[in-house]
C-alpha cells in the first residue's frame, strides 16, 4: 500500500510474511492488505470521511466514523453520571 | 505538543482451551481516551502445529481477571490512566460484531502488528470498557498451554 496504516508481520515454521494493514475508519478494525490485491477485495473508501473503510462497513454504508461513536458513548456516560445512574 | 505518554502490559491465557478465552484486556480510564499501537500474539507450550485462532474484541464489563499493571516505556512518565488484565478467569462481556482482529496462527507461529500513527485501536474513555485479547484452538492438534500477548498503548 501507498499509505498503510499498519505493518504486520506473522512468524512461523514455514519462514515469515508481511502485510501491510490500514485500521477501519468506521469500526476500527484492522484489515490486512495483500500484496496485488484488489481495491474491490479489501473495503472501499468512504466518500464522506475520505478514509478506508473493511468490507463489512463497505456493505452497511453510510459514514459513522468510529470518533464520532467514541463521541456519543462518552456523551452518554457523562449524562448517566450526572444523573445518578 | 504533548507527547503522548506509553505503557506496555503483557497478559497470557494459562490454559488454551475449545472456547474463546481472554489473555489479556487494556481497560479504559474515563480521564483520557487509550490507543493500542503495538501488539504482538506467541505461544510458549510444548511446540506442535496445532492452529489457534486469536481475536481482539471490545468490551462492556471488564470481566474476572489478575490486575496488570501497565508499565511506562518513558520511566520519568506518572502511572498510566488506563488499566489491565490477564489470564481471564471470567470472560469480559464483549460487544457482538466489534473483532477489531480475528486471525488464525501456527502454534509456532508469532504475530506482531504495528500501527502508523493515526491507524491506532482507539478506546473511548467510558469505565469498565476495552479491548480485549482472546483465543481458542478446536483443530486437532489442539492446543492447551499458554498463549501469550504483549501490547503497547498510549494515552
Amino acid at each position: 500500500m501507498r499509505k498503510p496504516q499498519g505493518y504486520a508481520v506473522e512468524t512461523g515454521p514455514d519462514g515469515s510474511r508481511e502485510l501491510d494493514t490500514f485500521t477501519c475508519s468506521h469500526c476500527n478494525r484492522i484489515v490486512p492488505v495483500k500484496p496485488l490485491a484488489t481495491p474491490e477485495d479489501f473495503g472501499g473508501l468512504c466518500k464522506v470521511c475520505y478514509k478506508l473503510v473493511c468490507p463489512a462497513c463497505t456493505k452497511i454504508g453510510g459514514c459513522l466514523t468510529w470518533e464520532a461513536q467514541m463521541d456519543a458513548i462518552e456523551a452518554r456516560e457523562r449524562f448517566l453520571k450526572s444523573a445518578g445512574i | 505538543m504533548a507527547v503522548p505518554r506509553r505503557y506496555a502490559e503483557v497478559g497470557n491465557q494459562s490454559t488454551v482451551s475449545s472456547s474463546f478465552k481472554t489473555g489479556l484486556t487494556v481497560i479504559a480510564s474515563t480521564s483520557t481516551r487509550g490507543a493500542i499501537y503495538f501488539f504482538n500474539l506467541g505461544t510458549t507450550g510444548t511446540a506442535a502445529d496445532g492452529v489457534l485462532e486469536w481475536r481482539a474484541s471490545r468490551f462492556t464489563a471488564a470481566g474476572t481477571t489478575t490486575s496488570v499493571t501497565p508499565v511506562a516505556l518513558d520511566p520519568a512518565d506518572p502511572a498510566a490512566l488506563l488499566s489491565a488484565g490477564s489470564n481471564a478467569t471470567g470472560e469480559p462481556t464483549y460487544t457482538g460484531a466489534t473483532s477489531l482482529f480475528d486471525q488464525g496462527l501456527n502454534q509456532r507461529a508469532t504475530y506482531t502488528w504495528i500501527a502508523v500513527p493515526g491507524g491506532e485501536l482507539l478506546i473511548p474513555a467510558t469505565s469498565s470498557n476495552g479491548i480485549g485479547f482472546a483465543m481458542l484452538s478446536t483443530v486437532s492438534p489442539a492446543y492447551t498451554g499458554v498463549g501469550n500477548i504483549s501490547c503497547h498503548h498510549f494515552e
